[in-house]
C-alpha cells in the first residue's frame, strides 16, 4: 500500500525465510555438534580405555571394550536418537501441536506391546528377527491412527484431547506390558523394565544396520512431505485449498512414522521426550521451516541421544540408568514448561 | 462501479447448487456467476448460508445436487493443484499452528507452483515480496505471524492468497473487524486486481455499504436461497433488505459521491 516499501526486498533478511545456504549451514553446524557427542561416548565410560592400543592391539581388552560396546552402543544412541526426534517434528506437524511426540501419544507403548508379544511367541515358534520389529510397526500404526481418530472432536483435532487420549494409551499399554510379563515365563523376554523406561544396553552391529535401514526408509518418505508439513499448519482445509491431498498425506505420515517407531522400539524400549525435547528446541531457534526441521531433527536427536546414553552409563558408574530414565528427567520438566507457556495462548510454537 | 459487459469470460459458474453439512442442508438452489475482472458480494443475514456457498466455490465442500464451473470446465475434472493455481481461497480462521514468518506464510502461496521437494526460486520471491508490498506487509517480513494484530494477519493471508496467482479470489469477510482505512484499502487492492489482471473476486460481506461500494454484482442470500441477484441498486433495496433482515432499513445516496448508503432505520427502542 506504500509504494517506497518496495526498496527493500525481503530476501536481504535470510532469516525471514529458508534458503538453501541457511539449510546447509545449520545442519553443517549439527553434524559437527553430532560428531563431538559421538566422540565423547566413544572416548569415555565406566571403564578407562585407551584409544591407540583398541584400534593397534586386536587382543587387547580396550579392543573388545571399543569395538564390542562402546561402538554399537553409540551408533545405537545415534540411530534411534536420531529417529525418534524426526517422529517427534513428523507427529507435531501432522497433528499441529508442539507437544505431541510417539511416547506422550502413547504410540511407542503400543509398539513395544507389539514387540513383546512377537518375542513372546516367536521364542516357541521361531522367526523373532523378523516378526518383532514387524509387529512393532503393526502395533505402533494401529495405536497412532487410534489416537488419532479419538482425539478427533466434530472434526477438529482437539490439542488436549489428543494429549489426555495419549495419556489413556500409556497407561493402558503400560497395563498390558506387565499382564503379559506376569504371565510368561520371565526367562523368555528381556527385563520388564527394559521396555518401559527404554535402554541401548547390549545392541548389536546386525539390529544397528536393520533398524538404520528402516529409520532411513521413513525419513526419507517424511522428507518429501516436508512443504506439505507446511502448509498443514495452516490447516487441513487451507493445505486442501493449496493442493495438498490432507488424507494422502496423513496416512502417510501414520505409516512412515510407525515405521520409525516400530524399528525404534524393538531395540530400545520406549524412550520417551526425545521427539519432544529436540523438536522444539531446533524450532526455537531455527524457525518451523520442516524443509530444515527434519533434518535438523535428524541429527539433533542423534547427539541429544548419545550424549544422554554417555550420562546414562557414567552417572553412577559401575551401575547404569536406563537412557529413558535420563531423557525422562529431562523431558518431564521440560513438558509441564511447554505445557504452562502453551496453556495461555492458543498452541503455536 | 460499471458493470462489465456479462459477455465477458465467465471465470466461475455455480448452477443450482444444493450443499450444507451432514444431516444439515443450508443451500437450496443458488446459481451464480463471476466474470474476470468483477467483483461479485456475496451478502445475507447470519446462517444465509454466505460462507457454505463460498466453501462449495472453492472446492471444499462437495454438493449434493448442482454443478460449478471453473473457465466452462467442471470442478471435479480438475486436478486439486492446477485447481490451487487458479483459486485462492482466504477463510475467516487465520490460525497458523508454530511460528512462521510473515514471509514464509506468503510463501506458501507459491505450493500449488513448485515441485514436491527444493527451494523457492527467486521469481516466486519476486512474487512474494510484491503480494507484501500490495499489502503494506514488507516491513513485517520477517515478524512471526503470531505477533501480529488481527488486522495485520489477515493481510497476511490476503497476501498469501495473491501470491498463489490466481485468476478467482474466494473472500470469507475479509474486512471484518478491521477499522475503515484497512476496509477500504483492502476493497482498493482487490478493485486494482480486477482491473490489472483480470482476476475475478467474489467475496462474503456483512458490511452492505462495502458492497454497495465495492462490489459489481452483489448475491442477496437468505436462508440458502437467493432473494435478489444483480447491480448493488437493484439488489440492496430498502424493501429486499427489510424484508430478508426483518428490520426497518433507509437506503439514500451519498451527497456528495452518489453512493449507496445503507442505515438500519428502526428507532432505538423500538422492538421490531
Amino acid at each position: 500500500m506504500n509504494p517506497a516499501a518496495g526498496n527493500h526486498p525481503p530476501q536481504r533478511n535470510s532469516a525471514a525465510h529458508l534458503t538453501r545456504s541457511r539449510l546447509l549451514r545449520i545442519l553443517a553446524a549439527l553434524a559437527i555438534l553430532l560428531i563431538v557427542c559421538a566422540a565423547a561416548g566413544g572416548l569415555f565410560g565406566s571403564a578407562h580405555i585407551s584409544l591407540v592400543r583398541a584400534f593397534s592391539d586386536p587382543g587387547s581388552p580396550d579392543h573388545a571394550i571399543f569395538f564390542g560396546a562402546r561402538l554399537p552402543r553409540v551408533l545405537m544412541g545415534v540411530i534411534v536418537g536420531a529417529m525418534l526426534a524426526a517422529v517427534g517434528t513428523a507427529l507435531q506437524a501432522l497433528v499441529r501441536n508442539p507437544l505431541a511426540e510417539g511416547g506422550i501419544l502413547g504410540i511407542s507403548g503400543g509398539g513395544a506391546l507389539g514387540a513383546i508379544l512377537a518375542m513372546v511367541m516367536s521364542a516357541k515358534l521361531g522367526g523373532g528377527e523378523v516378526a518383532v520389529p514387524l509387529c512393532a510397526f503393526g502395533a505402533a500404526l494401529l495405536s497412532t491412527v487410534a489416537v488419532y481418530r479419538l482425539a478427533m472432536v466434530d472434526g477438529q483435532l482437539e490439542p488436549f484431547t489428543l494429549l489426555l487420549v495419549g495419556v489413556i494409551f500409556n497407561a493402558f499399554w503400560g497395563a498390558v506390558i506387565m499382564l503379559v510379563n506376569s504371565v510368561v515365563n520371565f526367562y523368555y523376554a528381556r527385563s520388564i523394565l527394559f521396555w518401559l523406561m527404554g535402554s541401548l544396553e547390549a545392541p548389536t552391529y546386525r539390529e544397528a544396520a536393520m533398524v538404520a535401514g528402516l529409520g532411513l526408509a521413513g525419513f526419507a518418505v517424511l522428507m518429501f512431505q516436508a512443504r506439505d508439513l507446511n502448509l498443514l499448519s495452516l490447516g487441513d482445509e487451507s493445505a486442501a485449498e493449496l493442493g495438498v491431498d490432507v488424507d494422502r498425506l496423513r496416512r502417510t505420515i501414520f505409516v512412515a512414522t510407525s515405521v520409525m517407531i516400530g524399528a525404534a522400539v524393538s531395540v530400545s524400549g520406549i524412550i520417551s521426550f526425545v521427539g519432544l525435547i529436540v523438536p522444539h528446541t531446533l524450532r526455537l531457534v531455527f524457525g518451523a521451516d520442516h524443509r530444515l526441521l527434519l533434518p535438523a531433527s535428524l541429527i539433533g536427536g542423534a547427539a541429544f541421544m548419545v550424549a544422554a546414553d554417555l550420562v546414562a552409563r557414567v552417572a553412577i558408574a559401575p551401575a547404569e540408568i536406563p537412557v529413558g530414565a535420563i531423557t525422562a528427567l529431562c523431558g518431564g520438566p521440560f513438558f509441564i514448561y511447554m505445557l504452562r507457556r502453551e496453556g495461555r495462548r492458543p498452541l503455536s510454537l | 462501479m460499471t458493470t462489465p459487459s456479462r459477455d465477458t469470460a465467465i471465470a466461475m459458474r455455480a448452477s443450482a447448487i444444493h450443499a450444507g453439512y451432514p444431516g444439515v442442508p443450508v443451500l437450496h438452489g443458488v446459481s451464480i456467476e463471476v466474470a474476470a475482472g468483477e467483483m461479485l458480494a456475496i451478502v445475507g443475514p447470519n446462517g444465509a448460508g454466505k460462507s457454505t456457498l463460498l466453501k462449495v466455490l472453492g472446492g471444499s465442500i462437495k454438493p449434493s445436487a448442482g454443478s460449478v464451473e471453473l473457465f466452462g470446465r467442471p470442478l471435479d475434472s480438475i486436478d486439486r493443484r492446477e485447481f490451487a493455481r487458479t483459486v485462492a481461497s482466504v477463510g475467516q480462521e487465520n490460525a497458523v499452528a508454530f511460528r512462521f514468518t510473515v514471509l514464509e506464510i506468503v510463501l506458501m502461496g507459491r505450493a500449488p507452483h513448485l515441485g514436491a521437494f527444493g527451494f523457492e526460486s527467486p521469481r516466486d520471491l519476486e512474487i512474494a515480496s510484491a503480494a507484501l508490498d500490495r499489502f503494506d506487509l514488507l516491513d513485517l517480513a520477517a515478524r512471526h505471524v503470531q505477533e501480529l494484530s488481527g488486522g495485520e494477519r489477515k493481510r497476511v493471508f490476503l497476501a498469501r492468497a495473491l501470491a498463489q496467482e490466481p485468476k478467482i479470489a474466494l473472500l470469507d469477510e475479509p474486512t471484518a473487524f478491521l477499522d475503515l482505512k484497512h476496509v477500504a484499502e483492502i476493497f482498493a487492492r482487490f478493485r486494482e486486481l480486477c482491473t490489472e489482471r483480470g482476476m475475478a473476486v467474489v467475496a462474503t460481506l456483512h458490511d452492505l455499504n462495502a458492497a454497495a461500494l465495492y462490489a459489481d454484482r452483489v448475491l442477496l442470500l437468505a436462508d440458502g436461497a437467493a432473494v435478489a441477484y444483480g447491480t448493488p441498486a437493484e439488489v440492496l433495496t430498502a424493501e429486499n433488505l427489510r424484508r430478508v433482515y426483518q428490520t426497518e432499513v433507509y437506503v439514500g445516496r451519498n451527497p456528495s459521491t452518489g453512493a449507496l448508503i445503507i442505515l438500519p432505520a428502526a428507532l432505538p427502542n423500538a422492538r421490531a
